[in-house]
C-alpha cells in the first residue's frame, strides 16, 4: 500500500486529501502543517513515506525549502508539489520536486501521478 | 541666436532681450551658480517652485536648496560639469523652504567668466506631480497584487476541498441521479471558478512582472499544451492534427505561449460536445513579414460576429454581457501582445459560426534561426 505524507497549513485540504486516499486505497502515514514541521516528521518518520504531498506556501518555513532540506536528509525522498501557485513550478522542481502540480487537482490526476512515482521508486528500489 | 534685420550690435541687444524673456518666463527652474555654491542668478520660476524671494537668494548656497540626500550626487555632478562635461537629463532633488521636496530632470553646463570657467548653470524641469503619479501607481500596483496574491491563493485553496468534497460524494454515497448531476454540475462549476480564478491571476501577473523574451519553438509548447489539456478531460479525446513539428519553427516568446495554446485548445474541448475532439492546427511563415500564422480550427460552437468583435477587448472595454464568456481569450490577447504578437478569430467555415471558429495567432518569427516551414 503506497503511503503519503501530506503537507499542507490548511486544515480542510488534509482532511478532505486524507479521504480521498484512503478510499482509493493509500495509506496516510503522517500530517504536517508547514514546511519546518516536515522535515522534522520526515526524521523522525520509520519507515519513511512512498511519496510526500508538498504545499508551498506555508508559515515557518516554505514547501521549496522544505523539499531541499529533506533531500538534503535523503535523496531518495520522493516530494510532489500540490500548489496554488504556478509561478513556484521552476523553484520547486530545481529544490528537488519530482513533478508539480497545480491545485485545484482532480482526484483522479492525483492518484495518478502518486502511483506513477511511487512505482518508479519501487522499480528502481528493487 | 540671430535676429534677422538688425545691424550687428542690435542684434546682440535684441537676442540677449530675448533670451532674458524666455528664461524670466519659462516655467523650469533656472540658476547660475559660482564656484564657491553661492548663487548668481535664479529665474522667476525657481523663486516662485522653492519659495524664497529675490532678496534672499544672494545669501544662499547650494547645500539650502538640494535635498541632503541628494547633495552628495549632485557634487559629484558639479565636479563632473567643471572638468568641462556637460550633463543631460540628470535628476536633481531640491527642497523648498517650507521643506517640501521638489523633484526635477534637466540639464547641468559649465558657467563662464570670462574665458574662465567659475561654476555651473542649470536648467531643471519641475516633474514633482509626474513623481507622485508614479510613485503612487507603483503602490496601487503592489496593493492590488498583494491582494490579487492572497485572494486567488485562498480562493484556490478552498477550491480544492469544495472539488474534493463532490468527488468524495460521488465516489462514497449513493445519490439519487438528480442529486448525482446536481454534484456533478457543482463540480464542473467549480473547476469553472478555478479557471476564472486562475486567469485572474496571471493578467495580474502579466500586468505586473517584465518576462523574459526568448527563442521558443512552438511544436513543442503546442505538445505540452496539449498533453495538459487532454489530462484534464480524462471522458474526451482531443485529436489534434497539425504540421508543426519539432525543429521546424523557432519564434519569440515567453513563457507564458503555453497558456495561449492550452487556453484555445481547452475552449475547443468545452465547446464541443463530442468525446472525439478535433482540432487543425497549421503553421507557415508569411512572406516577406518576421510572422509565423498559426490557425487553431475548432468544430465548438463558435462565436456570433458581435462576439467576434468584443470577446478580445480590453477589460476596461468589455460590456458586462459580455463578462460572462471569461477571461481566458482576454488573456490570450494580453500575453500575445507582450510579446508582439497578434490573434484574430474567423468563422472555420466561412459564413457558418456554428461549424466552429479559426483563431488566427501572428508570432513573430526568430531573426537568428532560418525557418525551414513553407511561406503563404
Amino acid at each position: 500500500m503506497v503511503s503519503v505524507l501530506i503537507v499542507d497549513d490548511d486544515q480542510l485540504i488534509h482532511k478532505v486529501l486524507e479521504r480521498l486516499l484512503v478510499a482509493a486505497g493509500f495509506r496516510i502515514s503522517g500530517h504536517a502543517f508547514d514546511g519546518a514541521e516536515a522535515v522534522e516528521k520526515f526524521v523522525q518518520m520509520n519507515p519513511k513515506p512512498d511519496i510526500i504531498l508538498m504545499d508551498q506556501r506555508m508559515p515557518m518555513m516554505s514547501g521549496a525549502t522544505a523539499t531541499r532540506q529533506i533531500q538534503h536528509l535523503d535523496p531518495s525522498s520522493r516530494i510532489l508539489f500540490l500548489s496554488a501557485d504556478e509561478t513556484v513550478r521552476e523553484e520547486a522542481m530545481a529544490a528537488g520536486a519530482l513533478d508539480f502540480l497545480t491545485k485545484p487537482i482532480r482526484s483522479a490526476i492525483l492518484f495518478e501521478m502518486i502511483n506513477k512515482y511511487a512505482s518508479s521508486a519501487n522499480r528502481s528500489d528493487s | 541666436m540671430l535676429i534677422t534685420g538688425l545691424g550687428k550690435e542690435a542684434n546682440r541687444v535684441e537676442s540677449a532681450k530675448m533670451i532674458w524673456t524666455l528664461i524670466e518666463g519659462t516655467n523650469d527652474l533656472v540658476q547660475s551658480v559660482r564656484s564657491d555654491g553661492t548663487f548668481e542668478y535664479v529665474n522667476k520660476s525657481w523663486l516662485r517652485t522653492l519659495g524664497y524671494t529675490s532678496e534672499e537668494f544672494p545669501d544662499l548656497h547650494l547645500s539650502d536648496v538640494i535635498h541632503p540626500a541628494h547633495l552628495k550626487q549632485y557634487q559629484e555632478y558639479v565636479a563632473r560639469v567643471m572638468k568641462g562635461e556637460s550633463l543631460d537629463s540628470i535628476e536633481v532633488t531640491f527642497v523648498t523652504k517650507e521643506g517640501r521636496i521638489v523633484h526635477t530632470e534637466g540639464n547641468l553646463y559649465p558657467r563662464y567668466e570670462g574665458s574662465r570657467m567659475d561654476g555651473t548653470q542649470g536648467f531643471y524641469r519641475n516633474v514633482t506631480e509626474r513623481k507622485q503619479a508614479e510613485e503612487i501607481a507603483r503602490e496601487e500596483r503592489i496593493r492590488t497584487g498583494f491582494f490579487v496574491d492572497i485572494m486567488t491563493h485562498d480562493l484556490t485553496n478552498i477550491n480544492q476541498e469544495v472539488l474534493s468534497t463532490f468527488e468524495l460524494l460521488l465516489q462514497t454515497s449513493a445519490l439519487s441521479p438528480e442529486m448525482d448531476e446536481l454534484v456533478r454540475e457543482g463540480l464542473a462549476e467549480t473547476e469553472r471558478a478555478a479557471a476564472l480564478i486562475a486567469n485572474v491571476k496571471k493578467l495580474s501577473q502579466l500586468h505586473g512582472e517584465k518576462t523574459e523574451i526568448v527563442e521558443v519553438d512552438p511544436a513543442d509548447v503546442l505538445r505540452e499544451a496539449s498533453k495538459d489539456v487532454q489530462a484534464r478531460f480524462r471522458d474526451k479525446r482531443l485529436l489534434l492534427r497539425t504540421n508543426l513539428s519539432s525543429g521546424e519553427y523557432s519564434v519569440l516568446a515567453n513563457r507564458y505561449l503555453r497558456d495561449v495554446f492550452y487556453s484555445l485548445l481547452d475552449n475547443a474541448m468545452k465547446f464541443d460536445e463530442r468525446k472525439k475532439v478535433e482540432v487543425d492546427v497549421e503553421a507557415a511563415s508569411i512572406s516577406h513579414t518576421p510572422f509565423l500564422k498559426i490557425q487553431i480550427k475548432d468544430r465548438g460552437c463558435g462565436l456570433t460576429d458581435e462576439q467576434k468583435d468584443e470577446i478580445f477587448l480590453r477589460i476596461v472595454d468589455r460590456r458586462q454581457s459580455i463578462l460572462g464568456l471569461g477571461l481566458g481569450l482576454t488573456l490570450v490577447k494580453e500575453i500575445l501582445e507582450g510579446f508582439g504578437g497578434q490573434i484574430n478569430v474567423e468563422d472555420r467555415v466561412e459564413g457558418d459560426h456554428t461549424k466552429g471558429a479559426n483563431f488566427i495567432l501572428l508570432l513573430r518569427s526568430s531573426p537568428t534561426r532560418q525557418q525551414k516551414g513553407g511561406a503563404v
